[in-house]
């Protein structure tokens, strides 16, 4: 149904208006050298180049700061970004972009697969290109996003994949880089959804005690397995998770409570996974924090803009929890909760900076950081010598909706078509009232 | 004198006595006994406010005949000493469900509700009822309780136990219960226990074991039963032999009752005063427990209460993670229920008590007492255990009191019935003695020395005094032990290391002895005698305190004032706050005259801003705006570097609302958000820290015509009806696509039939209006020989819209249906006033502002459903371009405390300027509810709903300093850090309390001496 509709409507569009298209075109490799001049380069470290350029070459940064006076880069197009703004490419982890077309459509839907431990369930494979979101997303500085499997106790394996390809194969940034573990409720549900829960049959401590049972004896084996040359039996869901031991995968815990990260990080310590990140850190984690930082555990925050947790919270405390953990000296990372709506990553982390987060380090959080969390760290986040040159150009103040202006974005070197969805809708009635 | 007692107690159980009253033929041999007692020496209690009097109490078959101190006793009196004992009359609860046979108590059970609300939530097509009733099955007028009523005698027990000599029983089904009856609580025919029929008509906000999808939420039943109330009048005048409705005719009859009104909360009981002040009814309502919350108002309203005494089990705190989730309201409540019926006692407000959700009536004697502990008058819980309830129901010349002529319903006790350590000895009912406890048994409870042969060993015995247990310890070390006392003798089984030892013997002169086997064989002789115990033990041993072997018992009150002593600590309590949130409020913030200074003023008029400017406000009014203003006595904030501006207002919010949807019916225009406004949303704090001071609150869009909405102002702490923004007009919630298509058990299934029914009950409307204009038009005798229309509520809310008192307000997504809506209203010659959501209103701009139509949109929601697929982020901005009146909503509690930053986005998609963006979020709105002449910009004369931001509003960077509603401060970055600090110092408080009393628990449980 949907493709009938969005082939004709293209036609359309192709009627109507010159080079208007549902989707914009992904963009070349990079065939000439560029170099960005005369910005403010925001490097994600937390220093800000007033005036600089910025050079890149076959998609690497190949120098930052002043260039002038450097002869071999003769041959680099030259492009006068005086006045304006620049930065690394957004990061926006933890999202369902690309597995999740229309939330309220069930068949637009590949994020959560049956059952409760999916550790194969791998996201890169359903990653839609052609997804109508990702444009719209990207439009504000995203270039990178982790996308991740949901639901279940074990819901699958993620991947990072860059915002502009014509596949999923050629979408990967890297490729099965952590799996997904939603740490089992320990207390009992309070309020409605203790309701829901009793309602259900369910919600109790027993089923909270047989689901760590599960988990402590999949680890085991999954340990044991992965020191099996070629094991003569193959197991999926073992192989899926054997990463985690040598630390070539990331575990990510997701848990809102307290006691789900003591208990679930003390249970990854165990097992021997040597990389845990923890997700949705919020009131209850700032009670845990020492604990938090005592195993070194990076977080990434629980979603900006939302309520406070109980009725007693401090009426702002998701705005304040930034702060409240960087300050801690805890890797602290930001993403937004809704992936259709993730065109406002860089204004939740904005959002942060009223409450004492300052400002490049608050970009940090939607870009060095959330690569420190990814393990990518070494090839992007940040604008250095070196790394892949993932670099959007903002009018003004790319945390502010009054400043966020992408005018140019580049993925490893390739300039990206910053079109999309909306604004094309947007020409095409403007061109009905012209009339 | 015991054993006359005991025999007298035996067969009256099994025989009964003779009735005044009885037509049941006679089987086998009549068997009827005189029935004639005089209790004599005790001091009785006539009613709540008299002292107790030395007297003598004359029953004759069932009543009371005669009271005095010489009163003469006929042949054949059954004389009862009860000296040292003290009569009450018997308690009575007007609000029980005694020997009515099992309803669905989905009401009390919330889990039940919870399973009820997802059931019913799901609409279907409304089916004829098949008998001649009313067409709602939550409506059972007719009802009486006595087609069902069955004295059950286990019950009956449980309450004669608590005290109590007579109940109001009905079935608690439905919205409208039919009749009750007042009973008592004797064992006796049914014919012979009624007291009093027809004793109320009662009524709830729950639909029970109705099937009907209608009402699914309590603004429908609320909606129901107003029509119900209003079809009587139009039933009453309906020839006869026209139309025949059981439970309107019914109703007729039960006008004179009183009425009994169930709710679950005190907003929900100025809801049902509300709704009896619309015909002219005074409820007796009963509550939750919660009414100490909201006493002035509940007094204002006038209405006599039914209280349960429901105290809330403390909240599990020992987990200190766990505890973090537990909330403010939560942790005071525990506290301060058991006050409840104190606080209301105290404020005036008449009321009877009951045992109501309990989860036994056995459990009302504890309750009780600790309501008494904490506060509430002996007297006033007396008259709401007797008088008050026999008053409201017109039954004080028959119980409620000791007088000549009534029922002889008593109570006999050892004392003051309140105190902790009194005891309930007897209950006679209607003339009837049960007995429970024998006011002569010994109580032996206490620390002894026990002797047997060699061996000695310290001993203590608690527990219930007839139902004694037992502790042993020898040389420090707890023995297993056990024992049985009956009727003063005694059994005590020990086990020692050698073996089990068996003591047989009795009480007599303080002493315990007799003979027992040891564990060797070998016979003993055993004695124990009273402890003697050291000071020093006493203290260790608080709050309890060790005392010496009960003495046979002495009827004194001597320990009253040790035991509130003991309890000081309990006491004490936190304070009411408004609401009873977090965040609430001991008092209302003033309304201060206060100057603003050297502002960036958004003032949203044709000056749009004025950098550097000050504004003047006094009296909840804005008074001037301008450079360099002075003014005596006004406090001055100095505002350098900071923006003001009107507060923002949420054209479309869901807050403070207890009810969204009545998701049930496709036409629900009847039901009013007015009705339900749930002023305790911390939402309404939470976005005045947003900036937000005002918010229409809308029906969900469930129905294709869902219900009224109500525009509120954040007047955070005021009662639901101080919220409501005055003088507002109308709005009438609209919905199409793909909600309202949804149901498939219920007309319309697609846009076509959201069109057809839309249309058809405008034009049902039409019909209607006409219909009563020329019933109107009428002389009065013409309208005698006419049947006159029936008032419809459903219509008359269209009716509203056809006649511009009322505006559509619709939610909409695709093109083809806002288009659609604005044809189907140029059809009855209104307009489709305001658009909500409307995703896809850019690619009709145009269509709208030539209809004269406004927009509610979203700043960038797109792509959680089909329907917005094509949604935008340019389509505030389109729509603005294009002319049309347009504002952003949130319809999101969260969104709405930055509904600033959605405006700012505008700027970004679609450049609009700053001062066009934020009135997206002030003056627009202001415009689109017809509230412009007084909120939505800075203008001299409009309200003083101000905001002042540290930075530009339209920023991510800005945050609320300030919020004020009509001048008053409601929210301060200052104040609202100083709130956190006693929220967190309040809720440790109750959290040690909690744990202090928990561990009391875990240690042995203190003894008392107790007096029998």
């Amino acid at each position: 149904m949907k493709k009938i509709i969005y082939t004709i409507s293209s036609l359309l569009l192709a009627l109507n208006i010159v080079n208007a298209q549902v989707l914009p075109v992904v963009a070349p490799e990079q065939d000439n050298p560029v170099i960005l001049a005369g910005g403010n380069i925001h490097t994600g470290t937390g220093e800000v180049i007033k005036g600089g350029d910025i050079a890149f070459k076959d998609g690497i940064i190949t120098a930052v700061g002043s260039l002038d006076g450097l002869s071999d880069m003769a041959d680099y197009e030259r492009i006068d970004v005086s006045g304006k703004e620049i930065y690394p490419g957004l990061i926006f982890v933890n999202t369902t972009l690309g597995l999740v077309e229309i939330s309220g459509v069930d068949v637009t839907v590949d994020s959560r697969e049956y059952g409760q431990i999916n550790p194969g369930a791998r996201s890169a494979v359903a990653y839609n290109t052609d997804s109508h979101v990702i444009p719209v997303v990207r439009s504000n500085g995203i270039l990178l996003a982790q996308v991740v499997p949901t639901g279940g106790i074990l819901s699958g394996t993620s991947s990072i994949m860059q915002l502009d390809a014509w596949n999923w194969e050629d979408a990967i940034y890297k490729p099965d880089e952590g799996v997904h573990l939603n740490w089992p409720r320990i207390s009992a549900p309070r309020g409605r959804r203790a309701m829901y829960a009793r309602f259900m049959g369910g919600g109790s401590r027993s089923s909270y005690q047989e689901n760590f049972k599960e988990l402590t004896d999949l680890f085991m084996d999954a340990a044991a397995y992965a020191e099996i040359e070629k094991p003569e039996k193959t197991n999926q869901h073992l192989e899926a998770i054997k990463g985690l031991f040598d630390g070539s995968q990331t575990l990510y815990i997701h848990t809102s409570e307290a006691k789900g990260i003591i208990a679930s990080v003390n249970f990854a310590r165990e097992q021997g996974i040597k990389r845990i990140v923890l997700v949705g850190a919020n009131e209850q984690a700032w009670m845990v924090k020492d604990f938090i930082k005592e195993n070194n555990i990076p977080v990434i925050l629980a979603h900006i803009h939302s309520m406070p947790d109980y009725e007693h919270s401090d009426v702002r405390m998701p705005y304040k929890l930034a702060k409240m953990f960087s300050d801690e000296g805890i890797v602290t990372g930001i993403t937004y909760s809704n992936q259709a709506y993730g065109y406002n990553l860089p204004f939740v982390a904005g959002q942060t900076v009223p409450y004492g987060v300052d400002k490049e380090e608050a970009l940090a959080m939607v870009t060095l950081n959330n690569a420190k969390i990814l393990g990518i760290d070494k090839r992007t986040g940040s604008l250095e010598k070196g790394k892949d040159a993932n670099i959007v150009v903002s009018d003004g103040d790319i945390l502010d909706m009054l400043g966020n202006d992408v005018v140019l974005a580049f993925i490893n070197g390739r300039f990206i078509d910053l079109d999309n969805k909306h604004k094309m809708l947007y020409r095409r009635f403007q061109e009905k009232y012209k009339r | 004198m015991k054993k006359i007692v005991l025999l007298i107690a035996g067969f009256c159980l099994l025989m009964g006595i003779a009735m005044p009253q009885d037509n049941y033929p006679v089987v086998g041999i009549s068997d009827v006994r005189p029935g004639i007692f005089a209790l004599t020496g005790a001091d009785v209690i006539m009613s709540y406010d008299s002292e107790p009097l030395k007297t003598d109490i004359l029953i004759v078959k069932g009543r009371i005949e005669d009271i005095g101190k010489d009163i003469k006793f006929p042949d054949g009196t059954t004389v009862i000493n009860l000296e040292g004992t003290t009569i009450y009359p018997s308690f009575i609860d007007i609000y029980t469900s005694y020997g009515v046979p099992q309803q669905r108590r989905e009401a009390a059970d919330p889990v039940a509700r919870f399973a009820a609300q997802m059931q019913r939530g799901r609409p279907v097509q409304q089916e004829e009822p098949g008998i001649a009733d009313y067409w709602n099955q939550g409506i059972h007028e007719s009802y009486n309780v006595l087609t069902e009523f069955k004295p059950d005698d286990d019950k009956a027990g449980e309450f004669r136990k608590a005290g109590f000599g007579a109940v109001l029983t009905f079935r608690d089904d439905g919205i409208a219960r039919g009749t009750s009856a007042l009973v008592s609580l004797a064992d006796n025919k049914a014919n012979n226990v009624v007291l009093k029929d027809n004793a109320s008509a009662n009524y709830s906000f729950s639909s029970g074991s109705s099937t009907d999808s209608y009402p699914s939420a309590q603004f429908g039943a609320i909606a129901l039963l107003r029509q119900f109330f209003i079809d009587s009048d139009w039933y009453g005048n309906l020839p006869e032999g026209y139309f025949y409705d059981a439970s309107l005719e019914a109703l007729k009859n039960n006008h004179s009752l009183p009425k009994i009104f169930e709710v679950q909360n005190k907003y929900e009981i100025l809801r049902a005063d509300a709704i009896g002040d619309e015909f002219g009814i005074r409820y007796i309502v009963k509550g939750g427990g919660d009414e100490y919350q909201l006493l002035d108002e509940i007094k204002k309203s006038g209405v006599s209460l039914i209280v349960p005494l429901v105290f809330p089990e403390a909240p599990d705190v020992k987990d200190p993670y766990e505890a973090a989730a537990i909330p403010l309201s939560e942790l005071k409540h525990w506290e301060m229920a058991p006050a409840n019926a104190g606080m209301v006692s105290e404020a005036g407000i008449e009321f009877a008590l009951t045992t109501d959700q309990l989860s036994k009536p056995g459990d009302f004697t504890e309750k009780i007492r600790k309501a008494v502990e904490m506060g509430l008058d002996k007297k006033e819980a007396l008259k709401a255990l007797t008088y008050t309830p026999a008053k409201m129901l017109g039954a004080e010349k028959i119980v409620g009191s000791i007088a000549k002529g009534m029922v002889a319903n008593l109570l006999v006790t050892s004392g003051d019935i309140f105190d902790k350590e009194s005891v309930i000895y007897e209950n006679w009912i209607q003339g009837k003695p049960y007995r429970f406890v024998d006011p002569n048994m010994d109580d032996i409870r206490g620390a002894y020395k026990l002797t047997a042969g060699e061996e000695s060993y310290e001993v203590t015995i608690e527990g219930k005094p007839d139902k004694p247990s037992i502790k042993v310890k020898a040389g420090g070390k707890e023995l297993k032990s056990a024992i049985t006392f009956t009727n003063d003798l005694i059994n005590i089984n020990i086990a020692t290391d050698d073996g089990i030892i068996t003591l047989s013997g009795a009480y007599y002169d303080g002493v315990m002895k007799g003979d027992g086997l040891l564990a060797d064989g070998g016979k003993c002789k055993w004695i124990s005698t009273e402890a003697v115990v050291k000071d020093e033990e006493k203290k260790e041993d608080e709050p309890g305190e060790n005392v010496p072997a009960g003495k046979r018992g002495s009827r004194n009150r001597g320990q009253e004032g040790e035991a509130a002593d003991r309890s000081g600590d309990n006491k004490s309590i936190g304070k009411v706050i408004y609401p009873f949130v977090a965040y609430g409020y001991e008092e209302k913030p003033e309304q201060e005259k206060l100057l603003f200074r050297n502002a960036s003023v958004w003032t949203l008029d044709d000056k749009g801003r004025i950098e550097g400017a000050d504004v003047l406000i006094e009296n909840g009014k804005i008074i001037s705006v301008g450079k360099d203003i002075q003014s005596a006595g006004a406090r001055i904030i100095d505002a350098t570097g900071m923006h003001l501006t009107p507060g923002i207002i949420d054209e479309h919010s869901h807050i403070a609302s207890s009810s969204t949807n009545e998701s049930s019916q496709a036409i629900t225009s009847e039901v009013r958000m007015a009705d339900i406004i749930d002023p305790s949303d911390n939402s309404i704090y939470r976005q005045l820290s947003g900036g937000v001071t005002a918010a229409h609150l809308l029906h969900g869009s469930a129905n294709p015509v869902g219900g009224q909405s109500v525009i509120i102002k954040h007047r955070w702490g005021s009662p639901a009806v101080e919220m409501k923004v005055e003088g507002q007009v109308g709005f009438l919630k609209h919905a199409l696509g793909e909600n309202v298509k949804r149901s498939t058990n219920r007309y319309p299934n697609s846009r076509m039939g959201v069109e057809h029914i839309i249309r058809d009950a405008y034009q049902r409307a039409m019909d209607y209006r006409d219909e009563w204009k020329k019933y109107n038009a009428m002389s009065e005798k013409e309208k005698q020989s006419v049947i006159p229309p029936r008032r419809d509520l459903e219509l008359e809310a269209l009716v509203d819209v056809l006649e511009e008192r009322s505006f559509i307000t619709c939610h909409t997504y695709v093109q083809s249906e806002g288009v659609m809506l604005m044809r189907l209203a140029e059809d009855f010659g209104i307009k489709a006033h305001t658009f909500i959501h409307f995703n896809e209103a850019f690619k009709v701009a145009d269509k709208i502002k030539d209809h004269g139509g406004a927009a509610s949109v979203f700043s960038d929601w797109w792509n959680y459903k089909y329907e917005v697929y094509e949604g935008i982020t340019y389509n505030a901005a389109t729509l603005v371009g294009q002319g049309v009146l347009t504002c952003l909503h949130s319809d999101n509690a969260e969104m709405s405390r930055r509904l600033h930053q959605e405006a700012g986005k505008t700027v970004k998609y679609g450049g609009l300027d700053e001062i066009e963006a934020l009135k997206l979020v002030t003056l627009n709105p202001a415009k689109i509810l017809h509230l412009d002449h007084r909120m939505g910009s800075i203008e001299p004369g409009k309200d003083a709903d101000l905001v002042l931001w540290t930075d530009n509003p339209l920023s991510i960077y800005t945050r609320v300093k300030m919020t004020l509603v009509d001048g008053r401060v409601y929210f301060d970055e200052e104040k609202d850090a100083k709130m956190k600090q006693e929220i967190d110092e309040e809720r440790n408080r109750i959290i040690q309390k909690i744990l202090k009393e928990g561990g009391a628990a875990q240690r042995p449980s203190a003894m008392t001496r107790r007096t029998f």
